[in-house]
């Protein structure tokens, strides 16, 4: 019940951010209310459970990258003013996003969720973290031996229940891949960033 | 969670709000009795034995002053700056570590009370995060106010802060590379355990914190964006009473917020490392005064600073921090990164 009253109130602030951005008349006023969205996320992940992300979530979009758009707009527009950000091809990005929106709930809907139903004592939430903290514990035992130090980090980390070092380790081992391509993708950006700046 | 429990959350809260509002008041009062007497001045010594209740002066004169609100402005975000800022600043101190917890018997029930609203394993990544937030209430408000000193103000923030924070990020990181854990608690008690604050193994990371420190909380060499002789107040020049107030509080509860989070991260937080292991672990009671000993020395730093350092120009600290800064951090995580491997063989 707490969790879907929670999840209402975090899932209506992004939803209603997300709303805002595209309503909005001044396009600072569109970045604020991508703000709230960002926000209302960080939420959603909260109540999933994934701390780590939550935290990493308000501290790089939230902290970071929306206070970038928020300087661009306020160096490069006329800030003051109404200026409509609706422009002819609007109707063209209603219907990629409709499109993008479509595939992800068939994505959700056919996914099968690994949720068990909430015992009398805890909650679902409480319960598919100690699921994932168990099965966790049992692949590690499965890894021990290569190094003990590491061993007993992760140990220290299953005990209060954190995700952020089995991240680690996933993003390290089974996603080694797609971590190393996402890092290339950055880097070329960066790098495009800098060429751009100097011509 | 029961009712006894619950009030004791509560209790919590109201007592950080109380301790950080009557600190705001009191770091007001040290920052100019210190910086008078740099300056060859006695500073407020009218009201009250040695000036004391000045704070409490200044606070009734500004609640009285008439809150103006300039003809123009955004109203609704102009309202709302001064609040986040302010609730921005308390919030981030939910997860400092202040004491040991302690054990008490209510209603014949034996509870631990932790001095510590929240602790959870993310714990520095919110501090982090939340800081991070603090810059909102100032790019709004130079926004809303309709006016180009602020205006200027508020985008002088906006840079300002994507030009230090990653290399806070990154300078912390170090640090927990070395612990292993991003909880407050884990990272004290490796310090006691070790018997050596951080310090001593990080210092470059402790110095880029420092200087990051004050760029975050846009005090002076770096208070770029309200810079008095450049932009005549900057972010708050159109606000007055309350408002500004809320403006100035928040500015000094950062201060003591990222006080607290030296003292937490590089200085064995509410203990003392190396002494602790002679005399055993010390009472609840002298564990908050360690930890209110290292905030006052570190806020004495800020003003210290304050007092000696001019304003740089506004793009030396972007040029200083991606420059300068971020590389010597990178480099810093890169052989803390080679000597944990190394060790851990």
């Amino acid at each position: 019940m707490m969790e879907m009253l929670a999840f209402g109130l975090v899932a209506g602030v992004a939803v209603g951010g997300a709303i805002g951005v595209v309503a909005a008349r001044n396009v600072f006023v569109s970045a604020l209310w991508l703000v709230l969205s960002f926000i209302g996320v960080a939420g959603i992940y909260a109540i999933l459970g994934a701390d780590f992300l939550a935290a990493t979530q308000v501290l790089i979009y939230v902290g970071a990258i929306s206070v970038l758009i928020l300087f661009a707009v306020m160096l490069t527009h006329h800030v003051m003013g109404d200026e409509r950000s609706n422009n002819r091809q609007a109707f063209l990005a209603f219907i990629v996003s409709s499109s993008v929106v479509a595939a992800l709930g068939v994505l959700a809907y056919r996914t099968d969720w690994p949720i068990r139903p909430a015992d009398a004592g805890g909650s679902v939430v409480t319960a598919m973290r100690g699921d994932l903290a168990g099965s966790s514990a049992a692949s590690t035992a499965a890894q021990t031996g290569a190094s003990t130090a590491l061993t007993s980090t992760v140990d220290l980390a299953l005990n209060q229940d954190s995700n952020v070092v089995r991240l680690g380790q996933a993003l390290m081992t089974e996603h080694l891949l797609s971590f190393e391509i996402i890092s290339l993708v950055l880097l070329v950006a960066l790098i495009g960033a800098i060429v751009i700046a100097r011509d | 969670m029961d009712a006894i429990e619950l009030g004791i959350v509560a209790l919590k809260c109201l007592v950080i709000v109380a301790v950080l509002l009557t600190g705001f008041a009191y770091t007001t009062f040290l920052e100019r009795k210190v910086i008078a007497r740099m300056q060859q001045r006695l500073g407020p010594n009218r009201a009250g034995p040695f000036g004391l209740l000045q704070p409490a002066a200044d606070g009734v004169k500004l609640i009285f002053k008439e809150n103006i609100t300039p003809v123009g402005v955004d109203r609704f975000v102009y309202f709302l700056a001064p609040i986040v800022s302010m609730v921005v600043a308390i919030m981030a101190f939910a997860v400092m570590p202040v004491a040991d917890p302690i054990t008490v018997t209510i209603g014949g029930q034996v509870r631990e009370i932790r001095f510590q609203l929240a602790d959870f394993n993310v714990a520095l990544l919110y501090v982090l995060g939340i800081t991070s937030l603090a810059v909102y209430g100032l790019v709004l408000a130079g926004w809303a106010s309709n006016n180009k000193f602020a205006l200027i103000g508020g985008l002088r923030s906006a840079a300002q802060m994507v030009s230090y924070e990653l290399a806070m990020g990154v300078a912390l990181v170090s640090v927990v590379l070395v612990v292993g854990s991003l909880s407050m608690n884990d990272i004290v008690d490796w310090q006691v355990a070790k018997g050596l604050p951080l310090i001593v193994l990080q210092p470059v990371a402790f110095g880029i914190y420092a200087i990051t420190a004050i760029a975050e909380t846009n005090r002076a060499p770096f208070d770029f964006p309200e810079a008095e002789q450049e932009l005549v107040a900057g972010y708050h020049t159109e606000y007055t009473g309350m408002r500004f107030a809320l403006f100035f509080m928040a500015e000094y509860i950062n201060m003591i917020t990222v006080s607290g989070l030296a003292a937490t991260l590089f200085l064995g937080g509410h203990h003392l490392p190396f002494v602790e292991r002679f005399t055993g672990n010390l009472p609840w009671f002298v564990d908050i005064g360690v930890f209110l000993a290292k905030v006052i020395l570190a806020l004495f730093l800020f003003i210290w600073i304050r007092a000696t350092i001019p304003r740089l120009r506004y793009d030396r600290l972007m040029a200083f921090g991606w420059k300068v800064l971020l590389p010597i951090s990178l480099a810093n995580l890169a052989l803390t990164a080679v000597v944990i491997a190394f060790l851990a063989r």
